[in-house]
């Protein structure tokens, strides 16, 4: 959904960092994008080639680590990994939507882990 | 995509950043939380979609709270919203986006700095609307209220999981309408449960004021007012 403001603020801090490191090029950057954010990967691929173009960024390598969602049950604790959110999210001919409710209880799950974006680091040529 | 190697007497780094990119808007929405809290301040986020009734619910929720209530109104332009709680007696922000579909942390953070803090014991937040992106942002409210109508398809909850699942409460709004488009309430509940069991959800009409005693008193309850 926001994936171009979201790749411009991305290509932004990847360039002053490498600014402050005396970078002539960087060659690639790894990125952690969690599946319960609106970030669709493919857009932001895209959107980061397109930004990335006559910066100091231009033909770098875009390597995008997708987290799973990780949910946390608010009554009994347990923490639930193993939810799969693609049919939910990707695939809407699925027959049926994903419950977030607790296999084991039954209650409310909350979201700990899947909605970070994050950049993790980069490469540079020094 | 071509790849750039780099050439003879240049040398490579592996830089680690670990930058959070939505850090920001957590760290100003966790400001925002202080800031209320000190000041003894409950604020809600209305979320929901453009015509879901928002504004309507907010109405009859001003119309049956005691206490001193502040409305922020969130929109791309106009005051529209603004000036329709103002008749109510409340005092009222509109915050016009220009583009944004969504609002963010600092948008609050400024329409708090305009009002007068210390005379307020709530501040109801209506969102853009948008049933979408406003789940990406949290203000530093303390609870989430999802507006839906029934009028807006059938599948309005189940198209729209992701706005559900941090959602305190959820009011399937004009429901006197549900026949005429096809829609049924009370599956549109289900659909909501099914995402989030411990969602309240509310049947309610605004414009009768069907089902928002209920709602209203479920509110006051969860902020203790």
């Amino acid at each position: 959904m926001h994936e171009y403001s979201t790749t411009l603020a991305i290509v932004e801090k990847v360039i002053d960092e490498a600014h402050k490191r005396n970078a002539k090029r960087v060659i690639c950057v790894e990125l952690k994008i969690g599946k319960l954010t609106l970030l669709s990967v493919e857009q932001v691929k895209f959107c980061f080639e397109a930004i990335s173009k006559g910066t100091m960024l231009e033909g770098c390598e875009l390597v995008i680590e997708q987290t799973p969602p990780v949910f946390k049950c608010q009554s009994c604790g347990r923490i639930e990994n193993s939810i799969n959110i693609d049919t939910l999210l990707y695939d809407h001919t699925a027959p049926s939507i994903p419950s977030f409710v607790c296999p084991a209880c039954g209650n409310r799950l909350e979201i700990v882990g899947g909605k970070e974006c994050i950049i993790k680091g980069m490469r540079i040529v020094v | 995509m071509k790849v750039i190697e780099p050439e003879e007497g240049e040398v490579i780094f592996d830089i680690e950043l670990d930058e959070n990119l939505q850090k920001e808007n957590l760290r100003i929405a966790e400001e925002n939380k202080k800031i209320l809290r000190e000041k003894g301040i409950k604020a809600v986020d209305v979320m929901g979609s453009v015509g879901a009734g928002k504004t309507s619910l907010i109405e009859r929720m001003v119309e049956r709270l005691d206490v001193k209530v502040a409305v922020i109104n969130g929109d791309l332009t106009t005051t529209i919203d603004a000036d329709r709680l103002k008749t109510k007696g409340v005092e009222t922000v509109q915050i016009n986006t220009g583009k944004e579909c969504h609002l963010d942390a600092n948008l609050v953070r400024k329409a708090l700095s305009s009002l007068d803090l210390d005379s307020i014991d709530l501040i109801l937040i209506e969102n853009v609307g948008n049933l979408i992106c406003p789940a990406e942002f949290p203000l530093g409210a303390e609870l989430r209220i999802v507006v839906v109508s029934a009028a807006e398809s059938p599948w309005a909850v189940s198209k729209h999981p992701y706005i559900f699942l941090d959602a305190d409460m959820v009011a399937i709004n004009k429901v006197d309408v549900a026949k005429l488009v096809g829609s049924d309430p009370t599956k549109m509940k289900e659909d909501v449960l099914s995402f989030n069991p411990s969602a309240e959800v509310f049947l309610t009409n605004c414009v009768t004021g069907e089902g928002v005693d209920e709602l209203v008193n479920s509110l006051k309850s969860k902020l203790g007012l």
